[in-house]
């Protein structure tokens, strides 16, 4: 392969622009997929993905493409995550390429993850290619985007490339875009191996499989190779370029795009950000940038029933062979018994792990409010990190706590100011500067507390702006705050799985709240069941659950025998998904109420 | 011994709670499906293979049989009691609604053999009875009373249902009060249950439909077992009320998960093991009973011995007197106190069920949860 001839490129968007449907018609164009087997969005391969319209596990494709000056190139698409939780993916996708093509929606302008990824692109030195999707739409306006892109981002207007990803209009000026501003890969194929893993995969039968970008030095099957970051040893049994199935090679040399079999047993092994070397010449260094993943967000799972805790196990397991940013260990709980204090990259990453434990793997669980990693100075001098409010230390105890805190930077129209800075205020946070990107577009920049951010940040921005406000944010450290645990007692019991963390100056309206919803969602039961929430021993807020009186069929005649009994099995059914917490029945909704308290 | 029910699946109009099969405008059905019901009973008659079964009880429901005429009553009532061996002091049970009834209908039951009337009240204030739909008023069911008195029908019970839309407590003491000046010697009072699939269901749905709180609910319940109990009402299913020796023996067959026949169209029964509902649809029902001689089903189920020894506590449960050790044992040589050894203890625990006389029966709390009960019994396939 002619090192001049590649092209390694990404794609980045914000969600809804058109990256996936784009991406799919640079396929089509280049004959990489015939029409007919084009599955419509065809890198998001994830049904999860596909159905929420993201992308999770990023994926390379190779095409090729004849250009103007009638030389045939080799173009490497990498594709990224769409989400912000998965921002170090994209960093490492990034990494792995030398050009990148910015989407961005004619009806819709710049957005907030657009400019992150955007800057993280320029960080990076790669060459970006604008490109203004939809244009076919009757609501399409590109001229104003164009002014956008020169104002904010100091685009010439010759440089923006007008496209539809929907009617294929502008494809081919992308491609030529991509080979005649892109930069060839630089590097010396006989330079000791430098591979950098941008993602990787489980596959049953191989095994790990991890998806490079061969920096320095060529690479070869049956070589020894070694992950840099571990020093662990294996051997290439195979390497493969993506067409977009995977088709074997013998070797991938510098520039090139591909993956690596090795039997290694677990993504453990081939982390996302590691560098791969040769074991008898080895680089001196690995590549820059490499950090283990860090779990954000830590929940409490649950099975529903006890005995399903080696399934969970085990599903837990299988999960984390693909997905090395999953963390879990056993924990137990006074009220749920035994489980999983698991760790995530953030909510979308906790909500796939639980959709995906209960679809793959048919368990029925009980997830418990997300927390983030608090510090606790005790008085002792001693700082322990905790990421479950349940095992935070009395209060006699703690000398401070600590939070994290991240920079949002949020985009939306001029009208919606307002309302964002009232909500933004609300939720803690600290005002650092507001931009017009044009005369109707503002960018916001605050300082938040990430735990109001998990809560029901996003959707409460979404809901003032009518869905025009774009959100991302970066973590930038801790911060001491005043924060208090706040527990709940149901029946006079407290339930550490509903306990939660929040700040002084909130905790009396989070706790009348709460008690409240957790009012709606438990069902009336037998007796009457008091709901408490209290700080240490001071009680805040009350509500009862008041006692069910009357619940039985009136008539029951002939035919209706065996219907009735099914209608009383079904009621019966609906039990068994409720946790029992004494004579107490709790519905799963009850541990993630605090989300949804104002 | 098993009893028979014939549905008669036709009415003047819907009301709009009911979901029991009917339709309106059925005049031109009526004989051929008289022949029918005669067809499909011959058919179960000469299918039992061993001796022919001797019944001990006949309803006739609905729908409305009384939209029939008189002589149509007669020839139905008359058909099947000739055809059949009936228990020489058989009770035969025809509902009636108070708007169709007649001098010469009454005479023709009468007449036919019948000893028993349910006679579907509902209510004693004209503006509930149009709220729900019904096309009778209060004259009306004092005149039905006075009707069947002078053919000597004593033996007569009143369906009453509480729970109904913008049903005060007030109005359903004084539903109650009425009911029991008029002397009936049973009496069956529901809470009204939303069924999905009817008009009711839908404006529920909605929101549209203003039904009395549980706790109110729950108080017309009290109230009802109270005032019945001091006025010589025994209480002895949940839902049902009589006076000494004037239990229904038929619905008793149904609680006490015995067999019976279920003819007609959308008719259920229980036969041989086998749970079965006709089709709904008349014509069908009709053809398919001249075609091959006997019913189409729309449900047939043949229960396995789990689920015959659930549904038996289910349904006995409802009685005031609960399940006998003695008689289910008898029946499935099983102790239902080792079967169902956990969910009774659950129960026992909650105050919900006793043991008393060789009897588990709900408790005072355990007839207004009923469900809740019923439900702990059902155990699922993997249990036991």
């Amino acid at each position: 392969m002619q090192q001049d001839r590649i092209r390694n490129f990404c794609i980045i968007a914000h969600i809804d622009h058109g990256k996936s449907t784009l991406a799919d018609r640079i396929l089509e164009y280049t004959g990489t997929v015939s029409d007919r087997d084009m599955n419509d969005q065809l890198l998001d391969s994830m049904d999860l993905e596909r159905e929420r319209g993201i992308t999770i596990k990023l994926t390379a494709v190779r095409l090729t493409h004849r250009a103007k000056d009638n030389q045939e190139y080799v173009l490497n698409l990498i594709d990224t995550p769409g989400h912000v939780d998965f921002s170090y993916e994209v960093s490492r996708s990034l990494a792995a390429c030398e050009g990148a093509i910015l989407v961005v929606d004619a009806t819709q302008g710049i957005e907030a993850q657009t400019l992150a990824n955007l800057y993280l692109a320029l960080e990076h030195d790669l060459e970006i290619i604008p490109v203004i999707n939809k244009i076919d739409l009757p609501n399409a306006e590109p001229e104003r985007v164009i002014k956008e892109l020169e104002d904010a981002i100091g685009f010439s207007r010759d440089e923006v490339v007008l496209a539809s990803a929907k009617t294929g209009q502008g494809i081919e000026d992308i491609l030529d875009a991509i080979v005649e501003r892109v930069p060839a890969p630089k590097g010396d194929p006989e330079a000791p191996l430098q591979a950098l893993i941008f993602d990787s995969h489980f596959d049953s039968y191989q095994g790990a499989v991890a998806y490079v970008r061969i920096v320095q030095g060529t690479l070869k099957v049956g070589d020894h190779i070694q992950m840099m970051s571990s020093g662990k040893n294996f051997e290439v049994s195979r390497l493969g370029v993506f067409r977009p199935a995977t088709v074997a090679v013998d070797q991938l040399s510098v520039g090139e795009v591909g993956c690596v079999i090795a039997s290694m047993k677990n993504v453990k092994d081939t982390r996302v950000g590691d560098t791969i070397t040769h074991t008898k010449r080895p680089a001196n260094e690995p590549l820059p940038g490499y950090r283990p993943a860090k779990p954000m967000v830590y929940c409490g799972l649950y099975p529903v029933i006890n005995e399903e805790y080696t399934d969970l196990r085990d599903a837990l397991e299988k999960l984390q062979l693909n997905d090395a940013a999953l963390v879990f260990e056993a924990e137990t709980s006074a009220a749920l018994g035994f489980g999983y204090r698991c760790g995530f990259l953030g909510l979308l990453h906790l909500e796939i792990v639980q959709e995906r434990l209960e679809r793959e793997f048919d368990l029925n669980l009980i997830t418990t409010a997300p927390s983030v990693v608090y510090k606790v100075k005790q008085t002792s001098g001693k700082v322990i990190e905790i990421d479950n409010p349940a095992s935070f230390p009395p209060v006699q105890m703690i000398e401070h706590i600590e939070e994290p805190f991240v920079k949002a930077t949020i985009m939306i129209p001029e009208s919606f100011v307002g309302p964002v800075m009232d909500l933004c205020q609300d939720k803690r946070g600290i005002f650092l500067n507001m931009e017009y990107i044009t005369t109707d577009r503002v960018r916001i920049e605050y300082e938040l507390p990430l735990a109001e951010i998990l809560m029901d940040f996003f959707d409460k921005l979404k809901s003032r702006t009518r869905g025009y406000a774009s959100l991302d944010y970066e973590l930038i450290g801790y911060r001491e705050s005043d924060m208090v645990k706040l527990d709940i007692l149901l029946n006079g019991n407290p339930v550490d799985a509903l306990s939660c963390i929040v700040h002084r100056d909130k905790a009396q309206g989070v706790g009348r709240s709460l008690a409240e919803k957790l009012k709606e969602v438990i069902p009336r039961q037998q007796f009457e069941v008091p709901i408490q929430a209290a700080i240490g021993n001071k009680i805040i807020a009350r509500e009862t659950v008041r006692a069910v009186r009357k619940d039985v069929l009136a008539k029951c005649y002939g035919g209706d025998i065996s219907r009735k009994r099914k209608l009383l099995e079904k009621q019966k059914e609906g039990k068994k998904r409720m946790k029992a917490l004494g004579n107490v029945e709790v519905p799963q909704e009850a541990f993630m109420a605090i989300l949804s308290v104002d | 011994m098993p009893g028979v029910y014939v549905h008669i699946p036709f009415c003047e109009s819907k009301c709009p709670y009911c979901d029991f099969y009917s339709i309106t405008n059925g005049a031109r059905f009526y004989n051929k499906y008289l022949d029918s019901l005669f067809k499909e009973f011959d058919y179960y008659l000469n299918a039992s293979k061993n001796q022919e079964p001797i019944f001990s009880t006949l309803f006739i429901g609905g729908g409305t049989p009384t939209v029939l005429s008189a002589e149509q009553l007669y020839r139905l009532i008359n058909g099947l009691l000739s055809n059949g061996d009936f228990q020489n002091n058989v009770e035969i049970t025809v509902e009636v609604n108070p708007k169709t009834l007649t001098d010469e209908k009454v005479a023709a039951l009468k007449e036919a053999g019948v000893n028993r009337i349910s006679l579907g009240v509902q209510a004693f204030q004209d503006r509930i009875l149009k709220r729900i739909g019904r096309l009778h008023t209060v004259s009306d069911v004092f005149q039905s009373v006075k009707i069947l008195r002078k053919y000597q029908l004593q033996n007569f019970s009143f369906d009453l249902i509480f729970g109904l839309p913008k049903q005060s407590e007030q109005d359903w003491s004084d539903s109650l009060q009425q009911a029991v000046s008029l002397n009936p010697t049973h009496l069956s009072c529901y809470s009204l249950i939303i069924e999905e699939d009817t008009p009711f269901g839908l404006l529920k749905n909605q929101g549209k439909l203003v039904l009395p709180d549980e706790d109110s609910e729950y108080r017309m319940f009290v109230t009802t077992q109270e005032y019945l109990a001091s006025n010589g009402y025994q209480h002895y299913e949940i839902s049902n009320f009589a006076k000494e020796g004037y239990q229904c023996k038929h619905n008793l067959i149904y609680w006490k998960n015995k067999s019976y026949l279920g003819l007609g169209s959308g008719a259920y029964g229980y036969w041989e093991g086998v749970r079965y509902g006709n089709i709904e649809y008349i014509e069908r029902y009709i053809e398919s009973i001249s075609l091959h001689g006997k019913p189409e089903y729309g449900y047939q189920e043949k229960l396995d011995v789990k689920t015959q020894m659930d549904e038996t506590i289910m349904m006995g449960l409802r009685l005031i007197s609960g399940i006998s050790v003695a008689e289910f044992k008898e029946r499935f040589n099983r102790d239902f106190r080792d079967v169902y050894r956990d969910s009774i203890e659950q129960m026992q625990q909650r105050g919900l069920v006793a043991f008393e006389q060789g009897c588990l029966k709900l408790t005072k709390d355990g007839i207004a949860l009923g469900n809740l009960v019923f439900s702990a019994f059902l155990r699922d396939s993997l249990d036991k």
